[in-house]
């Protein structure tokens, strides 16, 4: 335990003992969060499929050390080949700023488990490897002195914390440099994936899009079923035929939803579609891109890539003007800092779901039958708000669509992450997960809202897990969801 | 002291002093730029790394660069709490250091006439309150890891900072003890140094000890932590921008035929 209490002004208690689960954290976290790992993925078949073996860069078989010297040597490399990378190792002040800004150290209270803690578990391997004194003489250590850096690397203890950090940038936003954690665990996820290490949830996610192209092995027909049915629902509330249309030839408007949008947030599709209509768009989606997705961002770059070009091709596929991103954080990153620039190329525009809606209501395309009779409050994904410029959009679809709408303390660049994104969003990590999204759990319910809304899936399946375990009487949902609602004078809760 | 190791302290070693500092600082930075922004030219597969919304140009990317270099604004964000100790803290610590420069700038700028009762004022309130502000930032270092149960901290951080007092302490001394004389003494010995004639400094142990305290921490400033304040410049996460989110919209909307 530590000696620093974290509290909002005028309440005496610690955010972690306002959870009425408390004791269980105490059982779990009193001495650290270095028991909850992230597994490998060991199965040969998944691995083959997302071409794991054109990426390794080490024999299968090498021992531990050569894995070790492997390790130590990349971060040499990264340190002449990446100018993040370096600037993150070099210019750390130590002032320990950052370290109640994650709420990952949060939720844990693990100094490992901090920005600069989780960065000095590779800086002092960085810092072993420069003669003279760190930095001036560039000259990195030998193959005789990277042997004897390798004594003290402990590689189990990297992947460990490397697997406790959502990338969600709150580090980089609060620390005075800027130095962005979330980059070097990116480079240091990059180097394990080299090695052959990825979480299997992960890696059988990646498989999935392999072979169907979203996450979630939604094959053409069962989407199809998916969206017949969605439009049959919709077509019994709202007594307004529409059409969730796939694969049309030629069309204005790609729509790439969130996999997950066909399964548990059928609410978000119905509210894409709805959107879609309303506004007269010429759109479609494309049966081999129903992913806006993009795990290649927490694990390697060739993924990354990968997986935003199936959205470029299916754009051309579809010979789309714009694309429309739906609700997703991570994947919005992924999106705007590499496929629309990549979309450019080929003069197509590449825009959220909630710029498309805010901008329609800005123009009077869109008209609300009804406000939705709730309180909300709105959850800014980190991505969007410290990677992606989306900020505002989804307020003022929010402000036109409910009857009142409440800011969280922590909004905007301050988001206080869900605690499952940069790839954690795994079973095994469960018992950090339920405290991990409580700090901004908690942030929402102190705003007395009913729902606690945001346009991201992984928040879709974080935050509901958070919410049941901490019995907050709250409940998430999507943006689209209460365009839907307010469109069509629909019961947010039937959405 | 020996008149040769006089010469050799402080004629010889302030040109060698700053010639490390220049050469390298901008070795440091060219190093960070040299490593350029990763395979294929993407920060591992982006094309960008920044974290401010609404950085659209590069204007206001250099702007939010030197807010964060000299306001140090993120510090006072609201994170449950606004750290306004440490903020004060580092704010009078840096622009103590940035006003006691300028001030010595005198030294090579006779002619200007400043009332000797307004230095002394101006340098012993501004060399007390960095002093202040620096122990403050040096206790606090030690304490964060109490607090917070972690070993952060290496021995080039309390260095660095403790290196400062000591010059500002050194100086703030020499300033409470030195005789009317020694300011013209240290002119003759600046400007000596500018036009490469050997002019003795004044003949004062706290002003050898406070030279050659400054002396030696610009060499070693090139090298570990005290190279960043030229860090943020440079850092992909700061510089760089985001479309113009009007000039998408006003695409979008045309490709539409909104």
């Amino acid at each position: 335990m530590v000696n620093v209490k974290v509290r909002y002004r005028g309440e005496g208690k610690d955010i972690l003992e306002a959870s009425p689960r408390y004791s269980e954290w105490v059982k779990e976290f009193s001495g650290g969060s270095g028991h909850v790992k992230a597994r490998v993925e060991r199965d040969e078949k998944t691995l083959s499929t997302i071409e794991m073996g054109k990426l390794m860069r080490i024999n299968p078989n090498a021992t531990e050390r050569e894995r070790k010297l492997y390790f130590v040597r990349r971060i040499g490399e990264l340190a002449r080949s990446s100018r993040a990378f370096r600037n993150y190792m070099e210019s750390c002040t130590h002032c320990g700023f950052c370290i109640d800004k994650c709420q990952m150290w949060l939720a844990t209270r693990d100094p490992n488990n901090s920005p600069v803690g989780r960065a000095d578990l590779v800086r002092n391997i960085y810092r072993r490897m420069r003669r003279l004194t760190y930095g001036l003489i560039d000259k990195l250590s030998d193959e005789k002195e990277l042997e004897s850096i390798i004594d003290s690397v402990d590689l189990d203890k990297i992947w460990t914390y490397y697997y406790q950090c959502t990338e969600c940038r709150r580090c980089a936003y609060f620390c005075p440099f800027g130095i962005d954690q979330a980059e070097v665990t990116r480079s240091i996820r990059q180097i394990f994936v080299e090695m052959g290490m990825m979480p299997p949830f992960i890696a059988k996610t990646m498989e999935c899009v392999y072979k169907t192209g979203n996450n979630m092995c939604i094959t053409r027909d069962a989407a199809l079923n998916v969206i017949d049915f969605v439009v049959n629902e919709i077509s019994e509330q709202t007594g307004k035929r529409m059409e969730g249309v796939v694969d049309k030839d030629k069309a204005d408007v790609l729509y790439i939803p969130s996999s997950t949008d066909f399964f548990t947030n059928i609410g978000t599709l119905k509210g894409a579609i709805a959107i879609m209509t309303e506004l007269g768009l010429n759109w479609t989606m494309d049966s081999q891109s129903l992913e806006v997705a993009n795990f290649g961002l927490f694990e390697d770059e060739y993924h990354l890539r990968r997986f935003g070009d199936n959205i470029v091709n299916a754009a051309l596929r579809r010979k789309a003007k714009v694309v429309v991103f739906g609700e997703c954080g991570h994947g919005w990153r992924a999106f705007k800092n590499y496929v629309v620039p990549r979309l450019a190329e080929h003069g197509i525009e590449g825009i959220s779901i909630t710029q498309l809606t805010a901008w329609a209501i800005k123009k009077g395309k869109l008209r609300f039958s009804k406000k939705v009779d709730a309180v909300v409050t709105y959850h800014d994904p980190c991505n969007l708000v410290r990677a992606g410029d989306l900020v505002e959009e989804p307020r003022l679809i929010l402000k036109s669509t409910v009857k009142e709408f409440r800011e969280r303390e922590h909004n905007r660049e301050r988001t206080l992450c869900c605690g499952a994104g940069g790839g954690l969003l795994l079973d095994e990590l469960m018992p950090l997960r339920v405290w991990a999204g409580w700090p901004s759990v908690y942030d929402a319910y102190r705003t007395g809202a009913q729902y606690m809304v945001a346009p991201c899936s992984i928040d879709k399946a974080q935050f509901p897990v958070v919410i049941e375990y901490h019995k907050v009487p709250l409940k998430f949902r999507g943006v689209s969801d209460f365009v839907y609602a307010a469109l069509y004078g629909v019961d947010i809760d039937a959405v | 002291m020996p008149t040769g190791l006089i010469y050799v302290l402080y004629f010889i070693l302030p040109y060698i002093s700053l010639v490390v500092l220049v050469v390298g600082v901008l070795y440091r930075i060219g190093l960070w730029l040299a490593a350029g922004k990763g395979p294929l030219g993407l920060y591992l597969g982006l094309h960008r790394l920044v974290v401010k919304p609404r950085q659209e140009g590069y204007l206001s990317a250099a702007g939010h660069i030197l807010a964060r270099m000299f306001t140090y604004y993120t510090i006072l964000k609201t994170s449950y709490r606004r750290d306004y100790a440490t903020w004060l803290g580092v704010a009078l610590f840096h622009w103590g250091i940035f006003l006691l420069i300028a001030f010595h700038l005198h030294l090579w700028l006779p002619q200007l006439t400043v009332p000797e009762p307004l230095m002394f004022i101006m340098g012993t309130t501004v060399g007390s309150v960095t002093l202040a502000a620096g122990v403050y930032l040096l206790v606090r270092r030690v304490n964060i890891q109490r607090v917070y149960s972690v070993t952060i901290n290496y021995l080039d951080d309390y260095v660095a900072v403790s290196w400062v007092i000591l010059i500002v302490t050194l100086g703030l001394a020499l300033r409470l003890t030195a005789p009317p004389s020694l300011f013209n003494e240290a002119v003759k010995w600046a400007l000596g140094l500018t036009s490469f004639k050997y002019a003795p400094p004044p003949s004062n142990p706290l002003f050898y000890a406070h030279v050659l305290a400054v002396e030696l921490f610009m060499v070693y400033i090139p090298f570990a932590k005290m190279i960043h304040p030229f860090s943020m410049p440079v850092n992909p996460a700061l510089y760089g921008r985001f479309e113009d989110i009007e000039e998408v919209r006003r695409r979008v909307m045309d490709k539409l035929g909104w």
